[in-house]
Formats: structure tokens, C-alpha cells, sequence
């Protein structure tokens, strides 16, 4: 059963629900194999990056701009522990907005991770929150890219539970400069 | 590791340059970086200079070190202002970057454009772009019988730098069906118009990206011709751009530019009040920090950022190519552009604008005039990037 977290405000209730997005690349990668490699996360993010920007308006800047919001994204996952399984992703897209689903084999304490962190990201104390991450003594907080993908690129973050051992990430981001 | 990244730092300019990819798994991977940015600041006063406008990809890992070095420089020399300039091309930086003033009241961030290119404000007057169509009618009957002998052949890959409104660009595609063609400019307008022509068009293989000729953001070693036309001469350092033509070119390909030597435009009747008027366009443009004589300087230019087997030739848009009214409409813009626009912000008089408009209208007056010769001469170079 999928459970849309439904604590955003409308307009992102509606983006993801909304069924007109057509799929662009679709695959699945071992969760072990991203795991035991760190690079992986930026030759995907730059991979797929390129595949989906040709015909965007600037092809180059789109493309780096979704590489950038992407690797965050995978660098979150990889410090993510994950259950043995298949990491699913796949990119679609409806006019200017392209959705990231992401899907992870992850232990229940994952599952609420992410949970309480899109939960977070769009209170109001926001920003405050993740320049206290950047400004933090120490190691990185893995928190800090989901609040960046919704401060900086104002993407829209959707978690789905969708049975016990999965969680299902969903970000819509509207890169394309049309004008 | 994920970077692939050099930093250096220019202790004349006080500039510290950071370029590449930088997304390290841990902040020790860029730890050598790092302590030079700190260094750099021991050997800066008033003003360091942070230049990440070549950075393409960063990560947080890196972005949180970048930041703790910052805020150590800032505790540390009070007193030194850090500039960081990144840029619009990327989309991404000046937003990541932006965010540090709040908390570093030492750091400010500035959006890098076209602030580099003093004259280019000039050539992107409105009026101006309306005849740009025109002239690249007008230079594409003799260019495209001439680009071959410089190189270009059907599957290459191709940039146009400093494309401007994009039509040579469509024009290469269609006449040479290159693979692929990159064409690239600083002025969005300019861009925005050349995407709504491409897609009238139904043009489909060209890509038209936002950058800034000086800095380029494609790869190295990536294209097998690259052309700039008429745009060495509206910059005031023309060997940066050159430079960045030379890495993008594969070793092998060529690099292909075109450019005027205005002072010899030329015209019958009234020739020399023609010659003074176009002599006066040369020293005006100097004014400018702008070289509109460059055209025959090319061999040189190519020479010096290091291609060989350079070829050379001119040739000569004049009122018989084609419907003698095209070269009055380029001329009608010129008289706009130099004599109302950069005379008059040089300071210049209305006895010495009057005079040199004459000049224009007799160019003019020689294109229409039925027993008349009018001409612009244009001067094409190109050079191999040695293997």
C-alpha cells in the first residue's frame, strides 16, 4: 500500500499526484554496488544529467543543474544503510518539471529518517537548520542535501513508504529556464 | 574520489581560482586545496579574490570545507574583504555561494556576466540585432564556398562561439550537416532569439548554450571545428578566447575566425570622405579597448595561441553580392551604432559627429548609386591544433 505523506501544502500534493509525467530512463542497480562506490553517485548524476537535457532550453546549464541536484541526492543515499536489494530509479517529466523517484531497500529506522526529514525541510526554520549544518564543526550531516534539493532548488520532496523494507523518494525540481 | 579539480593562486591579481569537479567522498581528499585557499589569504590585503566561475560541480562535502576555510580566513584577518565570484552559466553557484554573506560578514558574492566585455553593450543594442540578419546573408554567400578550404566537412562536431543570434550556426547545420553543433553566447536575448529561429526552422541538431567565451565551460579536446566571427574585435582580450578555443578543439581539428579591418571599407563616389569616416570607426573602437582592425592580425593571433598550419584569406561583402539596399541597411546601423551611440558616450562634438556621419551616408549614397562600388572587407584565418 502507498502511503503519501500528505503534510505538504497543496500544490505538492497535487504535483505528485499528478499522472502526467512519462517516464525518460528507468534502471536498477544493486544497493551493494553504490555502497562500494563513492563515484558511482556523480558518474550516474552526470550520466543521466546528459541523457534527459537534450532538449531543454540550455542544454549544458540544465544539465549541470540536475547533475548537481541529482548527486545530492545519491550522496544521501549513499550514506544511507540499506538492506541487500535493487535500488530503483527512474526520471520522468511533465513540461519544465522532472521527477526523481528513487526507490531504496532500507531498515525501518531508515524508512523514518527520511520521513522526519522532508518532514522538516519546509518549516520555517528551514534555512536556519542547514546553514547550521554547513557551519557545524565536523563531519558532514547527512541531512544537509535534502534541505539544500528544497532550499536551493525549491524541489518538491515526497516520501512513500511502500511496503516494510522499501522507501520511495520522490522529487520534483523545475530546472528549466524557458525564457 | 569524484574531483578532478586545480586551484592556484595569482598573488598579483590576489585571485584564488578553483576549477573543475570537486565532490570528494571526505573533506581530506581536498585538503591540499583548502590550506592553500587559507595561504592565500596570508599574502592578500583589502581584497582576496575567490574565483570559482570554472568550478562546474561541487558537492556539500566540499562546499562545507570551502566554507570553513572562509570563515578561518575571516577570524583570522579581519580586515580582509573576500570577493567570491561565481557564475551565471552554471545556475547553480551563485545561489550555493550565496548563502555565506549572512553568516561571514567579510564575504561578499558576485555573479560573473558580461561585465568582462566594457564595449559589448554596444553590439547588443536592439537596433543593432535587427540587422545582424542581414550581414550574415551577406557573408554567407562568399563563406560558405570558403569554410571548406578551411577544414569543416560533413559529421563534425562543431562550436560556434560567441554566436550571437545564432544563424551561422543554423546556416553550418544545414550546409555542412555536422554531427552535432554547439553554439555559444553571454547574451540571453541573443540566445532566446536563436532558439525561437532554430525551432521555426525545425532545426533540431543544434544546442544553444548560455557561457562566456573567455571561460568556457565545454570540455577540452571536444570539437572538431570551432568557429567566432566578428567577435575577437568587440573584445578587449582576445587571446583569452582564443585560448579557450585552442582546449575545446580536439588536436587536429581547426579553429576557424573571421574579423574586419573596418578602416578599409571602402566606396565610389565620394571615396574619401568614406576613408575618413571609417578611419575614425578604427580610432573610436580603440577608445573602447575594442580592435575592429584585428582582421589582418589573425595569422599572428593564431600563431601566438599555438595552432600551425594557419591558412589566410579576405574577401569582400559589397553592394553588387546582392540587393544593393542589404549593404545600405548594415551601413544605416553602423551610422546609429558608432555615430550616435559611441561618439556621443566618447564625449565627441556635433561638428565632429555630423562630419563622420556624412562618411557613412556617402557609403551609403556609393551602395545605391547606380554607377556606384561599396565595400567591407573581411578577413578569415584558421589554424590546426597540433596533434
Amino acid at each position: 500500500m502507498v502511503e503519501i505523506m500528505k503534510n505538504k501544502k497543496d500544490s505538492q500534493v497535487e504535483s505528485i499526484t499528478n499522472n502526467h509525467f512519462k517516464p525518460l530512463l528507468e534502471f536498477d542497480l544493486d544497493a551493494s554496488h553504490i555502497d562500494s562506490h563513492w563515484e558511482y553517485c556523480t558518474h550516474i548524476a552526470n550520466f543521466v544529467a546528459r541523457m534527459v537535457s537534450q532538449n531543454r532550453t540550455d542544454p549544458f546549464m540544465y544539465s549541470n543543474l540536475l547533475s548537481t541536484s541529482l548527486n545530492e541526492l545519491l550522496e544521501t543515499v549513499y550514506r544511507t544503510d540499506k538492506e541487500p536489494g535493487q535500488l530503483h530509479f527512474c526520471i520522468l517529466r511533465d513540461g519544465d518539471t522532472d521527477r526523481i523517484e528513487l526507490s531504496i531497500p532500507c531498515p525501518q529506522k531508515e524508512q523514518e529518517f527520511f520521513t522526519d526529514l522532508v518532514d522538516k525541510v519546509y518549516a520555517p526554520d528551514a534555512t536556519d537548520i542547514y546553514l547550521g549544518f554547513l557551519f557545524a564543526e565536523g563531519e558532514l550531516d547527512r541531512r544537509i542535501g535534502i534541505y539544500e534539493l528544497a532550499l536551493n532548488y525549491d524541489a518538491q520532496i515526497e516520501v512513500n513508504l511502500t511496503n516494510n523494507k522499501t522507501v520511495q523518494l520522490i522529487v520534483d525540481v523545475t530546472l528549466n529556464e524557458t525564457h | 574520489m569524484s574531483t578532478s579539480f586545480e586551484f592556484d593562486f595569482n598573488e598579483n591579481d590576489q585571485v584564488f581560482k578553483l576549477s573543475g569537479n570537486m565532490r570528494p567522498q571526505s573533506e581530506s581528499e581536498i585538503k591540499g586545496c583548502l590550506n592553500a585557499l587559507r595561504d592565500s589569504a596570508q599574502n592578500a590585503s583589502g581584497t582576496l579574490y575567490v574565483n570559482v566561475r570554472r568550478l562546474l560541480q561541487t558537492n556539500n562535502v566540499a562546499f562545507k570545507g570551502i566554507t570553513a576555510a572562509l570563515a578561518e580566513i575571516g577570524r583570522e584577518h579581519p580586515k580582509l574583504n573576500i570577493t567570491i565570484s561565481t557564475s551565471s552559466a552554471l545556475g547553480w553557484s551563485a545561489r550555493k555561494f550565496g548563502v555565506l554573506p549572512d553568516r561571514l560578514p567579510n564575504v561578499n558574492v558576485e555573479e560573473y556576466d558580461k561585465e568582462f566585455y566594457p564595449g559589448q553593450s554596444f553590439v547588443e543594442d536592439d537596433f543593432f540585432v535587427s540587422v545582424l540578419r542581414t550581414q550574415t546573408t551577406m557573408t554567407w554567400r562568399h563563406e560558405k564556398h570558403i569554410l571548406p578550404r578551411h577544414g569543416i566537412a560533413k559529421g563534425m562536431k562543431v562550436a560556434d562561439i560567441c554566436c550571437g543570434i545564432g544563424d551561422f550556426a543554423i546556416l553550418l547545420w544545414k550546409e555542412f550537416q555536422p554531427s552535432q553543433v554547439v553554439a555559444l553566447d553571454h547574451a540571453k536575448a541573443s540566445l532566446d532569439y536563436a532558439r525561437k529561429m532554430a525551432q521555426e526552422f525545425k532545426v533540431s541538431g543544434v544546442e544553444y548554450v548560455f557561457g562566456d567565451a573567455a571561460e568556457i565551460l565545454l570540455s577540452e579536446n571536444e570539437f572538431d571545428f570551432v568557429t567566432c566571427r566578428h567577435s575577437l574585435q568587440v573584445f578587449d582580450r582576445p587571446e583569452l578566447i582564443l585560448e579557450e578555443m585552442f582546449r575545446i578543439c580536439k588536436p587536429g581539428g581547426r579553429v576557424y575566425v573571421t574579423n574586419e579591418k573596418n578602416s578599409h571599407c571602402l566606396g565610389e563616389p565620394r571615396g574619401e570622405s568614406i576613408q575618413w569616416t571609417y578611419s575614425e570607426v578604427a580610432k573610436l573602437w580603440d577608445y573602447f579597448n575594442m580592435d575592429i582592425e584585428i582582421g589582418p592580425k589573425g595569422r599572428r593571433l593564431l600563431a601566438d595561441a599555438g595552432f600551425d598550419d594557419i591558412r589566410m584569406e579576405s574577401f569582400m561583402v559589397t553592394n553588387l553580392d546582392g540587393n544593393p539596399e542589404e549593404f545600405a541597411a548594415i551601413i544605416r546601423t553602423w551610422k546609429h551604432l558608432f555615430a550616435e551611440n559611441m561618439a556621443r558616450a566618447r564625449g565627441d562634438d556635433e561638428a565632429f559627429i555630423e562630419k563622420f556621419k556624412q562618411g557613412f551616408d556617402d557609403h551609403i549614397f556609393a551602395a545605391l548609386h547606380p554607377r556606384g562600388y561599396a565595400g567591407w572587407p573581411i578577413w578569415v584565418a584558421s589554424g590546426r591544433k597540433p596533434t
